[in-house]
């Protein structure tokens, strides 16, 4: 579904990213883990178009997405959560999501209707909202929610444009025991058929959810495994986890 | 015209004039950009009281010099105030509202000169030590225009040392690079804006006085200057002095050819010229923090 | 979001309320504000579209409404255009121009968007100015209004001239409500509030800015097509920072992001400004002043306080969890 061939990003003479190529299957969910500065949110970036790459290609199916704009990577079809919240504050949970679906339904021109009245596009906004556990704050401004359930809405948008391969930048990042739970069930709840691809440092969240996870060092690929194998490989475990083993 | 080599050195000359009136209005307005991502829109209010300010002591003292030393003390004075009174406040408001309030602050200004110095333009002459001609190319040149260019580049100069060789030079090349970590790193980068800012105000005063001898005293006179050095900021690019000198010699040299050439169509040229740096390099020419 | 529509639709229809009481009780100078008022909203409606819905803040945004101007008196008096051809020729210039400098600005954002649009406006303010193809600064005149003696009416007579006006205006503020209240108009007001989160959603952000920046310079053009009429005669005067400037205060003033908030804007700058040259001629230090306060102090302006009210009822009567 998700093809790098090559990546590589320069800032000044650091290479932050050298030659990073994988490939992420239909369906498949794959962690992306690395010590701080190994490069993992450039990575991330460069795959969904915020940052252009000094070399290599990135395949979405069979169309070369290299150059595309954020935004064109989205509507082919990959959507991503961000590491810090970012939601349209001033917008109601409800609000959010609608505005997301706004885009996924191509309505995003049309100026002469009420929004009011589209009654498909709230609906399946209340959908998204249940499938992400945010269907009891539906009209609350984002401003208001715990920050468990913020993390939560800012998967939910990226669901709202019905991509093929989701990325998820750290969705655990900063919550309680109780919330990561909650996010850990999110994630193993969603559709099969969805390609995912997680940044995370939580380990358990990685080894419980996903099926093969890309190791990152110094912008290289150390190793690449099932969660078994890179538990047990000796490079990963002198280089990341620790000795102490 | 262009073909006569007479001609066109006067008009380089010129052109070099303006650029130094320029880079002393602009490379204030760019280096507080470039620290605080803020324009002072009521910078060419600045250079508009330094000019009237500088005729009030001019007719009270009759010494250009004094004028000269003074008006921008008082320039930078009213702008530390304004700074501590107002901007200040709006610090933790988003930039966009502080930039409104400098827009205010035009009205403001306008209204305060014409009501101490009324509506009609007036003047004072250059000292009587530069006021003479000075023969070149075989054509009579005014001296104190030589003398403004000399000045820009001297303060071209003195800004370039103090930039590289002194610790105040060295906090704000690191604020204008990443203000965040300075601050983190202990450096005094809010103290080091301020004072930047008060210099600005003070180059934009000292631009005021020096301009006035050259083109008239008007209530008008900030506006259109203003302009002007914006567009010297956006195409030299913010934060640096290699920015500001360049821009201010290219906007410089294009404007006086533009008004010599095809004077209706002068500004658009102007226009033009910053819409193909946008185009091309949006960060302007010489940003000072490096394009990521 | 429904409970502030309907309220910003209450505070409309009170708005032509008013204004049809005005309307009756005028004499000759009094219809001169209104029409001063109506124009002025219509020029202020669509630079909220742009500020408060979209946050592009514009300094030169005079120059649509200029080219408007230019564009009637010239289609009429130099081409010998009908009035109501000079008009949408008018706003036809005034979306083309809108659509030329935007193609290049809406890539820039915040202080530098700024920046540009002001030296635009100056730009064409000074072409305005020097060349004398358009009158250079003596201006034109000639400008004549609609003819409706079909009908039995002449648009010279004050009272009805305020009604053609009026009625334009409201028809205007229907429209941009409409287009406010869309999908598209939501999409405005995410790029206003998260353009990175919106632009990874999948929409192009360029393309909606460049849009609206043109729709306002439609719209601006129009104001600026029935300001020729209205005084007969134009002068570069109206492509100058302060006309930009007078028309970002009437915005803030108003209440940005409102769409009513800059008619009531409109109507309090063009009484207040009226009011104050009459016993001093420093009005602008006064105007300066006042946007100075209303910025630091009420920045969301007179229907911020408004919505303030509203929000605080509805948090009040929300049934306790």
């Amino acid at each position: 579904m998700l093809r790098a061939e090559n990546l590589s990003k320069s800032f000044g003479s650091l290479a932050v990213t050298d030659n990073v190529s994988f490939e992420l299957g239909r369906g498949e969910r794959r962690g992306l883990i690395g010590p701080n500065g190994a490069g993992k949110t450039t990575l991330f970036n460069l795959l969904t178009g915020e940052l252009s790459l000094d070399r290599g290609r990135v395949y979405l199916g069979s169309r070369d997405i290299s150059k595309a704009s954020p935004d064109i990577r989205a509507r082919a079809g990959i959507a991503r959560s961000f590491q810090k919240n970012n939601l349209f504050e001033g917008m109601s949970v409800l609000e959010n999501l609608v505005t997301a679906v706004i885009l996924a339904s191509g309505m995003g021109g049309v100026f002469w209707r009420s929004l009011a009245k589209q009654t498909k596009v709230r609906e399946r906004a209340i959908e998204i909202a249940e499938a992400v556990g945010v269907e009891d704050t539906l009209d609350e401004p984002v401003t208001n929610l715990s920050y468990g359930l913020q993390r939560q809405l800012e998967v939910g948008l990226a669901l709202a444009v019905d991509p093929v391969v989701l990325m998820l930048d750290e969705p655990t990042a900063g919550m309680t025991p109780e919330e990561t739970a909650a996010m850990k069930g999110l994630i193993a709840s969603l559709p099969r058929k969805l390609s995912i691809l997680i940044v995370e440092h939580d380990m358990d969240v990685i080894f419980d959810i996903t099926d093969r996870v890309i190791v990152l060092d110094y912008g290289t690929v150390l190793f690449e495994g099932t969660p078994d194998e890179v538990r047990a490989s000796d490079a990963v475990r002198h280089r990341y986890l620790g000795d102490a083993r | 015209m262009l073909s006569d080599p007479t001609f066109l050195a006067i008009q380089v000359l010129n052109g070099l004039q303006l650029a130094s009136l320029l880079f002393l209005l602009s490379v204030g307005l760019s280096v507080v950009f470039g620290l605080m991502n803020f324009i002072n829109l009521a910078h060419g209010t600045l250079y508009m009281l330094g000019a009237y300010i500088g005729l009030s002591l001019v007719r009270w003292t009759g010494s250009y010099w004094i004028a000269f030393a003074i008006a921008p003390l008082c320039v930078a004075a009213i702008g530390a105030v304004f700074h501590v009174v107002l901007l200040r406040r709006m610090q933790a408001a988003s930039p966009m509202r502080q930039v409104l309030v400098t827009f205010g602050l035009i009205y403001v200004g306008l209204d305060s000169v014409r009501y101490f110095w009324g509506d009609y333009s007036h003047g004072f002459d250059a000292p009587d030590s530069l006021s003479g001609m000075v023969h070149l190319f075989g054509e009579s040149y005014p001296a104190y225009r030589l003398f403004v260019i000399a000045l820009g580049l001297g303060v071209l100069l003195v800004l370039y040392l103090a930039l590289e060789k002194t610790r105040l030079g060295a906090v704000v090349r690191a604020g204008v690079d990443d203000s965040e970590t300075a601050s983190a790193i202990g450096l005094n980068v809010s103290g080091a804006f301020f004072l930047v800012f008060c210099l600005g105000c003070a180059l934009a005063g000292l631009a005021g006085v020096v301009a006035a001898p050259v083109i008239s005293i008007y209530p008008g006179m900030g506006i259109s200057i203003l302009i002007s050095a914006l567009i010297v900021v956006v195409v030299g690019g913010p934060g640096s002095l290699a920015g500001a000198a360049f821009g201010a010699l290219l906007v410089g040299m294009v404007e006086t050819f533009g008004q010599v050439l095809a004077p209706s169509y002068a500004s658009m040229v102007l226009y033009g010229l910053m819409a193909l740096v946008l185009v091309v390099r949006p960060a302007g020419l010489f940003p000072a923090r490096a394009r990521r | 979001m429904l409970a502030a529509e309907r309220w910003r639709t209450a505070t409309a229809v009170l708005v032509v309320a008013i204004a049809a009481v005005a309307w009756w009780n005028a004499g000759y100078f009094a219809h001169e504000l209104i029409q001063q008022v109506a124009i002025l909203a219509i020029f202020a409606m669509s630079l909220d579209l742009l500020v408060g819905f979209t946050g592009m803040v514009s300094l030169g945004h005079a120059a649509f409404f200029g080219l408007g101007a230019y564009a009637t008196a010239a289609l009429q008096v130099m081409f010998g255009w009908t009035v109501l051809e000079a008009m949408a020729g008018a706003v036809a210039v005034g979306a083309i121009g809108a659509l030329l400098v935007g193609c290049f600005a809406v890539r820039l954002s915040g202080v530098f968007f700024i920046m540009v649009t002001l030296a635009v406006g100056e730009a064409l303010h000074a072409y305005l100015f020097k060349d004398r193809s358009f009158g250079g600064d003596d201006g034109m005149g000639g400008i004549e209004r609609l003819d409706l003696s079909g009908i039995g009416i002449s648009l010279d007579n004050p009272a009805a001239f305020s009604v053609f006006v009026i009625g334009i205006a409201v028809v205007v503020y229907v429209f941009l409500e409409t287009i406010v209240r869309s999908p598209f108009g939501r999409l405005l007001q995410a790029i206003h509030s998260n353009p990175a989160r919106v632009r990874a959603l999948g929409c192009p952000v360029p393309r909606y800015k460049l849009a609206v920046f043109t729709l306002a310079g439609a719209v601006a053009a129009l104001a600026g097509s029935l300001s020729a009429p209205h005084t007969a005669f134009i002068s570069p005067e109206l492509l100058t920072w302060t006309t930009s400037g007078e028309v970002l205060i009437v915005v803030i003033v108003g209440g940005m992001g409102s769409l009513i908030g800059p008619v009531v804007g409109a109507a309090v700058v063009v009484l207040a400004t009226h009011y104050i040259s009459g016993f001093t001629d420093y009005w602008m230090m006064f105007m300066g002043l006042f946007f100075i306060a209303v910025v630091v102090f009420a920045g969301n302006g007179l229907y911020g306080t408004i919505e303030a009210v509203r929000i605080l009822l509805s948090r009040s009567t929300r049934a306790p969890r």
